[in-house]
């Protein structure tokens, strides 16, 4: 699904990747870990094409990222990251937002989709009457996790989500994320997250090596 | 009508005089502006005295390539003072700026000239400079501020417009909020000394035509001219040199450049 080949990056004199050579196959639950500051979080940037590398090339089903092809790339990845930027002032807003732009429109979804996935989560549906900057921050990410989902979005890319969301949520996600349609590329240090995805990479000097449990 | 009384040098000198009468007041309030208001009384002075003495040359002179070289050297003063104010990186903007504001403004200020005022000559300096310096202020202010609130908008708001692009936006579509914020700040002070005119205060212009021998209905003409030319100059700049300024500022994967700043 994503591969980097040769892949090398360095910021502010710091070594984030080294001549990285990786595979992430469509399915799999792929956790990151390593110590902080040592650009975990940089290496979902790349994916996303929101960083670029200094040297190599990252493919995404075999065709190499570009300015031609990102936007497509983009729209097939979800990023949850701490306190995601949700937009709009309401939460019905931040829902809807996506369906604004142009590349979405024709999709919106119907009222039992969008109370089918807040009742998944956990949401009470009268949260979309709430202000945004009123709602907690698990509450943020399970509302970008919920308009993902109403995208349609099948590759999430998931950063330190655990910290916010008490158990009853992570098992939910553990309950989605576990299905064979859902990739998930996740940063964490939570031993129950390591322990639920299927493979986990160690970030360390620049060198991204597979940790066999 | 009669010509504008001419004021003599010892007449102007005191109001020099009467100066000192609200430097002393902020004086005894223990202000520190006494510094810094004597400093620009001075380049005030100055500064106005050698334009005097520059525009009574070119008012004379009347000649068409020198009366463009003025314009052209206010385009290029005002496109530095735009990218420096608004904290952008001079070789990155400042052709573009100098673009926009010679659409924006010196099309409006032709406009003016060739189709409102029409006088004999159409580059007569006494319609094409003072006419294109209040456009060309006015412009400035704005464009100041639409460039610098747009660039720090969405560089203080980073993780909204990628998130905006992640969800689908393309490039114009994720910076539009950013867009329209950057155009209502810089273009609601002139909407609403539009709205307000003439009731809270009488503009410069007019002011100056009437005391120039003007009837105040013919200065009421060019003040409703000017305005209307100041509002289309200013948006025309700020749109393009927003518009403009956009290609060169993202990198082809819609992310901000860093280096667009003068402060990195």
């Amino acid at each position: 699904m994503i591969e980097f080949k040769a892949l090398s990056l360095n910021l502010n004199n710091k070594i984030i990747l080294e001549n990285c050579n990786t595979v992430f196959k469509e399915g799999d639950k792929i956790v990151i870990t390593g110590d902080s500051g040592s650009g975990k979080t940089t290496i979902l940037n790349l994916i996303m094409g929101l960083a670029e590398a200094d040297e190599g090339s990252i493919f995404f089903r075999g065709s190499k990222l570009s300015s031609e092809n990102i936007s497509e790339i983009r729209k097939s990845i979800a990023y949850i990251g701490q306190e995601p930027a949700l937009g709009g002032t309401t939460v019905a807003e931040a829902l809807d937002l996506p369906f604004k732009f142009k590349s979405n429109r024709g999709a919106e979804p119907d009222e039992k989709n969008i109370t089918g996935i807040l009742n998944f989560l956990l949401l009470d549906k009268d949260i979309r009457e709430k202000n945004i900057n009123s709602i907690s921050g698990g509450e943020k990410q399970r509302i970008a996790i919920a308009r993902a989902l109403l995208l349609g979005k099948r590759i999430f890319l998931a950063d330190e989500i655990t910290s916010a969301l008490d158990n009853t949520v992570i098992k939910q996600l553990y309950s989605l994320f576990s299905t064979e349609e859902y990739s998930l590329i996740s940063v964490s240090h939570d031993p129950a997250w390591i322990s639920f995805c299927s493979r986990r990479l160690n970030l360390k000097d620049g060198a991204l090596t597979e940790v066999k449990p | 009508m009669s010509e504008t009384l001419d004021i003599s040098i010892i007449h102007l000198a005191y109001l020099y005089i009467l100066i000192f009468l609200p430097l002393l007041l902020l004086l005894r309030e223990g202000t520190n502006l006494i510094k810094d208001a004597l400093f620009s009384l001075l380049r005030m002075t100055i500064q106005l005295g050698l334009v005097g003495f520059y525009l009574t040359w070119l008012f004379k002179l009347n000649n068409l390539w020198l009366n463009l070289l003025w314009v052209v050297v206010m385009l290029g003063v005002a496109a530095g003072t735009t990218v420096k104010r608004a904290n952008l990186s001079a070789r990155k903007f400042i052709p573009t700026i100098f673009l926009g504001l010679l659409i924006g403004v010196g099309g409006t200020t032709a406009f003016f000239i060739l189709a409102v005022v029409r006088p004999d000559s159409w580059f007569d300096a006494r319609y094409l400079i003072p006419l294109c310096g209040m456009i060309m202020g006015n412009s400035l202010r704005a464009n100041v501020i639409s460039l610098e609130r747009f660039y720090s908008g969405i560089r203080n708001e980073e993780k909204l417009y990628k998130t905006y692009l992640m969800l689908g936006a393309d490039r114009n579509e994720a910076v539009k909020p950013f867009l329209q914020q950057a155009l209502k700040s810089s273009l609601n002070p002139t909407i609403a000394t539009m709205a307000t005119i003439g009731l809270v205060s009488l503009p410069g212009m007019m002011t100056g035509q009437m005391l120039g021998g003007s009837v105040p209905l013919t200065a009421i003409k060019y003040q409703i001219a000017i305005m209307l030319a100041i509002f289309i100059g200013e948006s025309l700049a700020v749109i393009l040199n927003l518009k403009f300024s956009i290609r060169s500022a993202f990198t082809p994967f819609d992310i901000l450049k860093d280096d667009i700043f003068r402060n990195v």
